[in-house]
């Protein structure tokens, strides 16, 4: 209770500091709107805070919106119980960290602003580190929903507009334009001709779960159907000891309290042109592979859905092993997770570091849905946060360490600096810099 | 009438016959001479996995050119699984085909084969320079020249019954390795029906396991040539995800397989999953339509590297330099190209133009596939393109990469662990030291050979 107490007065203070913050700066922020850096007024503010799709949308992409079914394996769609939608379910609780505070509104005007939005505003914003290599703490996501099974996935809808003939062709014939058309079991007729199913592996989200248990334990494996032979720590690396049966950590919830670490999105996957080393014929316009994926996050992916790439550490932070020096040496540049282990912002750290060596290994979950865990997001990346994006009464989701400081304060500094100023720090004039900057280190100054 | 003006030949009209005569005389009156001059072109080829496509190949394709360009053509079809002894044979010999027509990239034989270069000038004209997947495949930098040129290559997408997925929670297909294995050990326990990837020295083993091993980060070679199989846990990852799949999910069938054995397994609906050219599709819908409406295409397992898979063929055809016909032989292939959209057709989609402008409607086809039932189905294939990197990734296909693809190192390696024979680190070591001898040893060869 004590430590409840003490983290839940370190939050409120955080809140406060940013309310603060803004009262002082909100009569010069008018005064100034034209003035770059942009903020305030309607001509600055030009992108719009992140709304919930409606549920056309979530069908012409292939996305059920039933709410049948009350398991992980028998859910059918985002309005379920386990998909947990915002403007559904959760509007208080994780994400939102503070009594009251709220994770989404309805807002009549995000419908008029863009047709293929609903009224659900989403105030939760949570921060991840981009994977494009710098690791930078500069993503910002609406996490809307959770996919736990295939079943999200329509195998046979039909829609379009009224005066089209949008009956299911004869085959070779293709749907009449303006017609979506799924059928068959194939989820491949989506609005903009790709198989949603087969387009969203390429993006991936890297959600970090505790694995030192609430009795003290650490678990160097998931449980379910990651807990494989394959996966214990002494078949990845001889070095590390046997793990026994059912010392394993949950992966049935990723809600930022089971986090040990922020999140990390691959949302730089998005230059079809090759402009981004992307390799769509072979290799990068530099010669150099990064990636290879065919889509364009932002322009392919328009329900923003990821699928989760599980990821882990298979020794003890706490023990003297083969990957203790490896940990030592990512934890030395980027800091260390609740659990003690380093925290990991890049691939490179991920990869090269830590599975290149079996001191980490990674995993998706059941897509059937057997683990009862999201197996994807809906969780579209919010395009440019700068200028309104983060709107006044979102809230920034991030790790935060027991005492209520986050784990991370960049993250705080850029979710202040684009809420109250509309743009990134880079941008902001030194007294503005200065204020984001005492904001935020008003929450952590003890740490 | 009619009569006496038959009778009365014109000054004109008797230079024109006398003309034509003389032109073609020495035809009519020694025929033996006429085929003495004509040309001789001689193609190895390696047998499709659809014999009505090497059946227009050689019937139409190569018939009618030859007929054109005034050349005998002789095509010979290799099995696959001989391709390379027939092919080091003939280097041996300096003498056999002009041309032989390889599945993969033949690299190991780069120092017998001519400059192919021109002919990917010529083409160019037409066509547009050299594909990703051509030039990685056919070309040495240590020699700066194409050994090979590259025509057309085979997805190799994921292959399953639908029903059985179904039973699994998985209708739309397992999508990453981690659910092949999940859900096919549900299906084996259900229905007591295994999954079933290749793990044999075949073509069909060789192809699986080395995109599951590209696709778990390892890599035999990196982008410098150093070898690094079995530096890093990726690898021995790779072993041990798959000793798992095996014991939990497979069936000891997987390692007794020979040539297309898991594409019988599918007809036979002894497995639930393959990974595989469409053949094995196209097959089954010529044999057992309701056996083919099963069936399902999905794009390669997502792995910690990504979706990819190598292609299941790249054809790649070298004129030898020891070839009798070396100017017919570059003439066929320049002309080959024009013939890729029916190839495309006649393949039943299986070969994919390497030259996307030879088929460009290539996505439409695949959408509108008349034998497909369900419809659209092979619509799953319209970017394998993005998903198929070249034998040899993340480098180039050099003769080191090929040697080790051709002596099965990796299927040998694999199958060294799932049954028992070695750790997946001790095989993990041991593939290293024989692809690091053999790395050597191409370090020490001269390039090029001496001229037959």
């Amino acid at each position: 209770m004590m430590k409840n107490g003490r983290k839940l007065v370190w939050l409120f203070v955080q809140f406060l500091a940013v309310a603060a913050l803004l009262f002082i700066v909100a009569p010069r922020l008018r005064a100034q709107a034209d003035a770059p850096p942009a903020i305030g007024d309607a001509d600055d503010n030009f992108n719009p805070p992140p709304c919930d799709f409606n549920d056309g949308f979530y069908n012409n992409n292939g996305i059920s919106t039933s709410n049948l079914g009350s398991t992980a394996a028998t859910a059918q769609g985002v309005d379920s119980v386990p998909a947990q939608r915002f403007g559904l379910f959760r509007q208080t609780g994780p994400p939102a960290f503070l009594p009251g505070q709220v994770n989404w509104v309805i807002d009549n005007t995000c419908a008029t602003r863009d047709a293929i939005r609903n009224n659900v505003r989403i105030l939760a914003t949570t921060g991840g580190y981009v994977d494009d290599g710098t690791g930078s703490p500069t993503d910002f996501i609406s996490l809307i929903a959770f996919i736990t099974n295939q079943n999200f996935f329509l195998q046979n809808f039909v829609s379009g507009d009224p005066s089209a003939d949008c009956t299911v062709p004869t085959p070779p014939n293709l749907p009449n334009s303006g017609c979506v058309v799924i059928s068959n079991s194939l989820n491949a007729r989506n609005q903009p001709g790709d198989d949603m199913f087969d387009l969203v592996s390429n993006f991936e989200a890297y959600p970090a779960l505790k694995q030192l248990l609430p009795n003290g334990t650490f678990a160097p494996v998931p449980c379910g159907s990651l807990d494989t032979l394959a996966n214990n720590p002494n078949t990845l690396n001889p070095g590390l000891p046997f793990n026994p049966p059912s010392n394993c950590f949950p992966v049935t919830s990723i809600a930022t309290p089971q986090l040990r670490q922020d999140w990390r999105f691959a949302t730089n996957r998005n230059a079809i042109d090759g402009s981004d080393n992307n390799n769509v014929q072979g290799s990068g316009n530099t010669g150099v592979i990064v990636n290879n994926s065919p889509f364009g996050y932002f322009c392919d992916d328009l329900l923003g859905i990821w699928i989760n790439t599980y990821w882990w550490f298979t020794q003890d932070p706490r023990v003297n092993g083969p990957c203790s020096q490896i940990y030592a040496n990512i934890a030395a540049v980027e800091g260390t997770s609740l659990d003690g282990t380093p925290i990991v912002k890049t691939a490179f750290e991920l990869n090269q570091q830590l599975e290149a060596n079996g001191c980490g290994q990674e995993g998706k979950l059941d897509f059937g849905g057997a683990d009862g865990g999201a197996v994807w997001l809906i969780c579209p990346a919010i395009p440019d946060p700068r200028a309104g994006a983060i709107s006044l009464d979102a809230f920034l989701d991030q790790v935060h360490r027991p005492n209520g400081f986050p784990l991370d304060i960049n993250f705080t500094i850029n979710f202040l600096s684009l809420q109250i100023f509309g743009v990134f720090p880079n941008e902001l004039t030194a007294a503005q810099l200065k204020q984001v900057q005492s904001a935020a280190a008003s929450s952590s100054s003890s740490q | 009438m009619h009569g006496a003006r038959g009778k009365h030949v014109s000054r004109r009209e008797f230079i024109r016959l006398a003309a034509v005569a003389a032109a073609s005389g020495p035809f009519f009156s020694f025929p033996e001479r006429a085929l003495a001059s004509q040309k001789t072109l001689r193609i190895a080829k390696w047998a499709h996995f659809l014999p009505e496509y090497d059946s227009w190949f050689e019937k139409e394709l190569a018939s009618q050119w030859g007929e054109k360009n005034d050349t005998k053509i002789i095509v010979d079809h290799i099995p696959v699984e001989r391709v390379h002894a027939d092919a080091a044979a003939e280097v041996a010999a300096g003498k056999g085909h002009d041309l032989f027509m390889f599945p993969w990239p033949p690299a190991e034989f780069h120092r017998h084969a001519i400059d192919h270069a021109e002919i990917y000038q010529n083409v160019s004209f037409k066509y547009g320079s050299i594909p990703q997947i051509s030039y990685k495949s056919t070309f040495s930098p240590k020699t700066k020249t194409h050994f090979a040129f590259a025509d057309f290559w085979v997805p190799s997408p994921l292959h399953y019954f639908e029903d059985n997925w179904a039973e699994a929670g998985m209708p739309l297909g397992p999508g990453t390795y981690d659910s092949l294995h999940s859900g096919g050990q549900r299906i084996r326990a259900k229905l007591g029906i295994p999954c079933g990837l290749a793990l044999t020295p075949t073509l069909e083993g060789n192809i699986s396991l080395h995109t599951l091993l590209y696709a778990f980060r390892a890599q035999i070679l990196d982008a410098r040539g150093n070898v690094v199989l079995g530096t890093n846990a990726f690898t021995t990852n790779a072993l041990n995800f798959v000793k798992s799949l095996n014991q939990d999910a497979g069936s000891s069938d997987e390692l007794a397989w020979g040539p297309s054995g898991n594409v019988q397994a599918m007809l036979a609906r002894k497995i639930s999953c393959t990974t595989n050219s469409i053949s094995l599709l196209r097959i089954a819908e010529r044999e057992n339509p309701a056996l083919a409406k099963k069936i399902r295409l999905q794009p390669p397992l997502l792995g910690p590297y990504g979706v990819t898979a190598f292609p299941h063929a790249t054809n790649c055809s070298s004129i030898w330099n020891f070839a009798d016909n070396k100017e017919g032989a570059k003439q066929f292939l320049v002309d080959l190209i024009d013939s890729s959209g029916t190839g495309y057709e006649k393949s039943q989609s299986c070969n994919f133009p390497a030259y996307p402008k030879t088929v460009p409607n290539l996505i439409v086809r695949l959408d509108r596939d008349s034998q497909s039932d369900p419809p659209h189905k092979y619509n799953t294939l319209k970017d394998a393109l993005h998903w198929t990197p070249n034998l040899g990734a993340p480098w180039l296909a050099n003769p080191a990469w090929m040697e080790v693809f051709n002596s099965f190192v990796i299927p040998r390696m694999f199958a060294s662990v799932v049954q028992g024979h070695l750790t997946a680190q001790d095989a993990a070591a041991a593939a290293q030291r024989e692809v690091t001898d053999i790395v050597e040893k191409w370090n020490q060869i001269q390039s090029p050979a001496p001229r037959g």
